[in-house]
């Protein structure tokens, strides 16, 4: 019997009979639409091999063929996780190209939403990575409580997950509906209802199932490619938001939570007090948000009559993962030249992954591969 | 987490009410400005077409009436497919008449497909 790991035909044992393939996906409830080959022996990973492909869509030519405002109808596929931050990335990418001044309103509204997405990204993240544990109460309380936010998407963009392009070129699709504040207000209570939660279950659950385990040095974190939590949780302090500013960032008052230790329960330490953060960010937001026009031009252009001006522009954002970034090309026809989307999860797929994975136990895997809050979905696009 | 404040917990959990709501008896309201099936007036309609060139997913076809209604809309008219409909509402925001609106209805599940494809009718001949 023969199989394939990596690229080299190897047999599934050894002599001794203790080595054998083992496959972590790609449709399994447990490891989302992406699939990892590992080669054991007894309960240790000798190799990992990350599979990527499986939820492939091809975004970018089809992107090719639209113009922007119907790419960012496309922009919230890129994540189902945090489909508002993506079209943050995309929309700031086209006003780049235009040169269109977004206003003052709209962009504290796109810093809202952006925000409220990474709230409910890092409540999957918190659920995916309970049941990943083996901890169900987790799972359901945080998908639970993300609806709270999911019930605000409804009431701002008209859709439960997918804000089909809410956040679109040159501002937003439409105003804040009467009396959000109060709602915005309630929402933000009850998920420090559910912070407070998974703080009082840190200290049982998960940290005996997360401390030393998949420990991620920061050398390897740079050199890997790392971005964002996972970056931060090695040790750097480093953020999008506050080192290459954008929107409203550089107004607002927030920290960039830190952590040292560089293991699963670091990375879990550094989502809770993000959480933290964001709430603050969205406090602020609140309190100043400014009145005026929510889109520039306020009528959407026939597209006959949309123009891309040439050029090429790369905008990086911080989004609930890492550093989501897009890289747009023009030569001034109506649909761009060419899109590149950068997804942060595609380095922490696959060699942040296969790094952390050799070594481990096969009952850590779930705790590892979860811990570096992954979306197959950014990463195939 | 100590025993006192696992009983809390559990007193709290077992006296509260379920974070679901029991659908189909009750259900969540939908608010004003949801992105459900488009609602059309083709009285209200010029024909310019930009529906089914702003739409994305080329969702939307303008088409001729059938023979018996040419005579009062002798136009194109919009045909929307809701198989190939995102529920984006670009439509409904491109269309300078305003006769293409989004409703609340989210109730499109069906084991008919021929159903599902909306052709332009007008008021009172039967909608699909």
């Amino acid at each position: 019997m023969k199989n394939l790991i990596g690229n080299k035909q190897v047999s599934p044992f050894t002599e001794e009979g203790t080595e054998y393939n083992f496959y972590f996906g790609p449709s399994h409830p447990g490891s989302g639409n992406f699939g990892v080959k590992l080669r054991i022996d007894g309960e240790r990973v000798l190799s990992a091999r990350s599979d990527p492909g499986y939820l492939h869509r091809g975004f970018e030519k089809l992107m090719e063929y639209r113009i922007p405002m119907q790419n960012s109808v496309i922009s919230d596929r890129v994540c189902v996780l945090e489909p508002l931050n993506w079209n943050l990335v995309h929309a700031e990418a086209v006003d780049e190209l235009t040169g269109i001044e977004v206003p003052e309103r709209a962009k504290y509204i796109r810093v809202l939403m952006a925000e409220l997405s990474r709230l409910q990204s890092h409540l999957i993240w918190y659920g995916a990575m309970s049941i990943g544990l083996g901890f169900d109460t987790g799972f359901k309380m945080a998908f639970g409580y993300r609806d709270y936010i999911l019930d605000l998407f409804e009431l701002i963009t008209g859709g439960r997950v997918y804000p089909v392009g809410y956040i679109c070129p040159g501002g937003v699709r439409r105003d804040l509906p009467n009396g959000y504040e109060e709602k915005v207000m309630k929402v933000l209570t009850q998920i420090e209802d559910i912070i407070q939660k998974i703080e009082d279950f840190d200290n049982t659950v998960f940290a005996s199932r997360t401390k030393g385990i998949g420990i991620l040095e920061l050398e390897d974190a740079i050199r890997l490619g790392a971005t964002g939590p996972i970056l931060r949780a090695s040790g750097m302090k480093t953020d999008t938001r506050k080192d290459d500013p954008y929107e409203i960032y550089s107004e607002l008052d927030f920290d960039i939570p830190v952590e040292q230790a560089g293991d699963a329960y670091a990375r879990c330490m550094i989502r809770e007090r993000e959480m933290k953060e964001s709430i603050k960010i969205i406090n602020q937001v609140l309190e100043r948000m400014p009145e005026g026009k929510v889109r520039e031009p306020s009528k959407i252009m026939p597209p006959k009559r949309v123009r891309i001006p040439e050029g090429e522009v790369y905008i990086r954002n911080e989004v609930a993962r890492g550093e989501g970034s897009i890289y747009m090309r023009s030569i001034g026809e109506k649909e761009p030249y060419r899109v590149k989307i950068r997804g942060p999860s595609f380095l922490h797929m696959i060699p942040v992954l296969e790094h952390l994975l050799k070594g481990a136990q096969i009952a850590d895997i779930p705790a590892i591969y979860w811990s570096l809050n992954i979306c197959p979905a950014d990463m195939d696009r | 987490m100590g025993m006192i404040q696992t009983m809390e917990v559990l007193l709290n959990t077992l006296f509260s009410k379920p974070i679901t709501v029991q659908f189909p008896r009750e259900a969540i309201e939908i608010p004003e400005g949801y992105r459900g099936e488009q609602e059309y007036d083709i009285d209200n309609c010029i024909s310019c077409g930009l529906c089914s060139q702003i739409c994305p997913n080329k969702a939307i076809e303008m088409v001729e009436m059938p023979e018996e209604y040419k005579e009062k809309y002798p136009k194109k008219y919009p045909k929307i497919d809701l198989r190939k409909c995102c529920f984006c509402a670009l439509c409904q925001d491109i269309c300078p008449k305003k006769c293409l609106r989004m409703t609340k209805n989210v109730f499109l599940a069906t084991p008919d497909p021929t159903t599902v494809v909306k052709k332009p009718m007008p008021k009172g001949g039967g909608a699909i």
